[in-house]
């Protein structure tokens, strides 16, 4: 469909332009490091997009594959000699291939069921990087080598804000793609109907496992581009609470919404950074926040925006 | 074409269906009547796989394909338009059509598409809208539609006439009619217990999971008892 393929790549072109022009008008480093933040949570968010608001499945332990990623980006170089700017792809392979493992005993499940494994799942791995404490240093974290490229050490948050921004613009193009092919109309059938795909021919528990492989390997390349842009990596990033942080951004952005999950990062990271002039009462604020925007806009932002202009053009 | 010989099976460790067997020949079309609760739906799940069997056997084409998973039997030749229509609402009627057509989408999938607004109208006027936005009989064409999308040799229909309008029952029932005419072996699963054997060659009467009687449908319509137990005479 023409106007869909012309949607799509408006939406990445609209996208890089933002990220450019953030990048130009950006005053410091500090800006610089909360962006680029903002896009490694949104690509972290964009597998979610994928595995939640097109194939109706839930993970409440995305972190977990963050928490590899980031790992792979520490240990991998520090023990194994690896150049870190290859740790990504690695951390990523060593994801999917756990979801690929885990995935299919754990996709029988549903609902509540299986967001309770993926749970559990999640608590696994920050439990492993937070005892394992000869290989991962433990609760204290690892430090993450710098990479050197042609003798440079890349260590600007100039750098790694670019370098996140193009990972994030690939993530979202590949996503967006994903709409328009039988894949995407297979997941979203699988999110509607269970019984109604697997009579079309589906093969749910395949598709199933895919949409979970491919959120987890997103998840992973965020968590390196966190580590090696922090130069540091903590078990933290694999905890429970990131998870839910991970799955607040895709909702509260719109769940189904390549856009949305971008905007709920951002709103996400940027928020605890404006409401710290509320000391104490951050976080209360924060989540006052959250649940007011899902009670009066339940779908996510995104789509709420986009309800509003319509009627409005309308 | 589809021999069903033996079934038994249900959910956990309640047993819905026993011994049952039934047979669906190449352009015939097949009533499965019943009471709610007899089983009906059961067997049209377990036949098309969505459930486990715990007794007995399925042959398409003389072939066993109780083995195989949904997806594969399916890739058989084998259709099914489930109960409460499953259609992908968000979707639109004409993305449902696509995906009927995933497993074969090297065939011509437009002028499959085609046929299906040519057997059902309304639906081409409605190509663009979400599957939800229809009502409950467009629903139902389009659940039909997409499962004839997948050319399918067996198509299995578990109560298309379910909380539609009289006069879209004989609509869609006759398209049904038609279908069997033009080659299909048809199964279909109604409460209904007229309006199916009056289209259909052959039924059968299932009651608790068993079939209590198989005959043609002429001598079915005819049967005191079962005028009085399923015609509401």
């Amino acid at each position: 469909m023409p106007h869909r393929l012309s949607d799509r790549h408006l939406s990445v072109l609209a996208l890089a332009g933002v990220v450019i022009a953030l990048g130009w008008i950006l005053p410091n480093a500090y800006f610089l490091r909360i962006a680029t933040l903002v896009w490694i949570f949104a690509l972290a968010t964009l597998g979610l997009t994928v595995l939640i608001g097109q194939a109706g499945q839930v993970s409440l332990g995305q972190a977990g594959f963050l928490g590899v990623g980031a790992y792979a980006a520490a240990i991998l170089p520090t023990r194994y000699g690896l150049p870190p700017l290859a740790t990504p792809f690695v951390g990523a392979f060593v994801s999917g291939a756990l979801a690929f493992l885990v995935g299919r005993p754990i996709l029988r499940l549903k609902g509540h069921y299986l967001a309770i494994a993926t749970l559990g799942l999640g608590f696994l791995i920050s439990l492993v990087l937070t005892n394992e404490v000869g290989w991962t240093g433990g609760p204290d974290g690892m430090q993450v080598p710098r990479p050197v490229v042609f003798g440079v050490s890349l260590s600007q948050p100039s750098t790694w804000y670019w370098i996140s921004a193009a990972s994030l613009l690939i993530g979202a193009w590949l996503v967006l793609n994903l709409d328009g092919t039988t894949t995407g109309r297979a997941f979203r059938a699988l999110r509607d109907s269970e019984v109604g795909a697997s009579v079309m021919g589906i093969d749910v528990s395949r598709m199933k496992l895919r949409a979970f492989v491919l959120a987890a390997v997103y998840a992973s390349v965020a968590g390196s581009l966190l580590g090696l842009s922090n130069g540091f990596v903590t078990p933290d990033q694999s905890s429970f609470l990131q998870s839910v942080e991970l799955v607040t951004m895709s909702v509260l952005g719109g769940a189904h919404s390549v856009v949305g999950a971008i905007l709920g990062s951002a709103m996400l990271v940027l928020l605890p950074q404006v409401l710290t002039v509320m000391q104490d009462y951050e976080t209360l604020v924060l989540g006052a926040i959250v649940v007011v925007v899902m009670i009066f806009l339940p779908s996510g932002l995104v789509p709420a925006l986009v309800d509003l202009t319509k009627r409005l053009t309308r | 074409m589809l021999e069903v010989s033996g079934a038994s099976g249900g959910y956990g460790p309640i047993q819905v269906i026993h011994d049952l067997s039934v047979s669906v020949d190449k352009a015939e079309l097949v009533a499965l009547v019943g009471s709610n609760g007899a089983g009906k739906t059961t067997l049209l799940r377990a036949i098309s796989g969505l459930q486990p069997l715990t007794g007995g056997e399925i042959r398409l084409d003389g072939e066993p394909i109780g083995h195989l998973p949904a997806h594969l039997r399916v890739a058989r030749g084998l259709a099914h338009v489930p109960e409460g229509r499953q259609v992908f609402g968000p979707l639109s009627v004409e993305d449902n059509l696509r995906l009927g057509a995933y497993l074969n989408r090297s065939d011509n999938v437009s002028r499959k598409r085609d046929r299906v607004f040519d057997l059902f109208p309304a639906l081409a006027e409605k190509r663009r809208a979400a599957a939800g936005s229809l009502s409950g009989g467009q629903q139902q064409m389009l659940a039909i539609g997409r499962a004839l999308m997948s050319s399918p040799r067996v198509l299995m229909l578990d109560e298309p006439s379910m909380g539609l309008a009289p006069n879209l029952v004989d609509t869609i029932l006759d398209t049904v009619g038609q279908l069997a005419r033009d080659g299909m072996a048809i199964l279909l699963v109604e409460q209904n217990a007229v309006a199916a054997l009056r289209i259909a060659a052959r039924g059968y009467v299932i009651e608790t999971g068993r079939i209590t009687q198989a005959d043609n449908s002429g001598a079915l319509l005819r049967d005191e008892r079962l005028r009085a137990a399923y015609l509401g005479e």
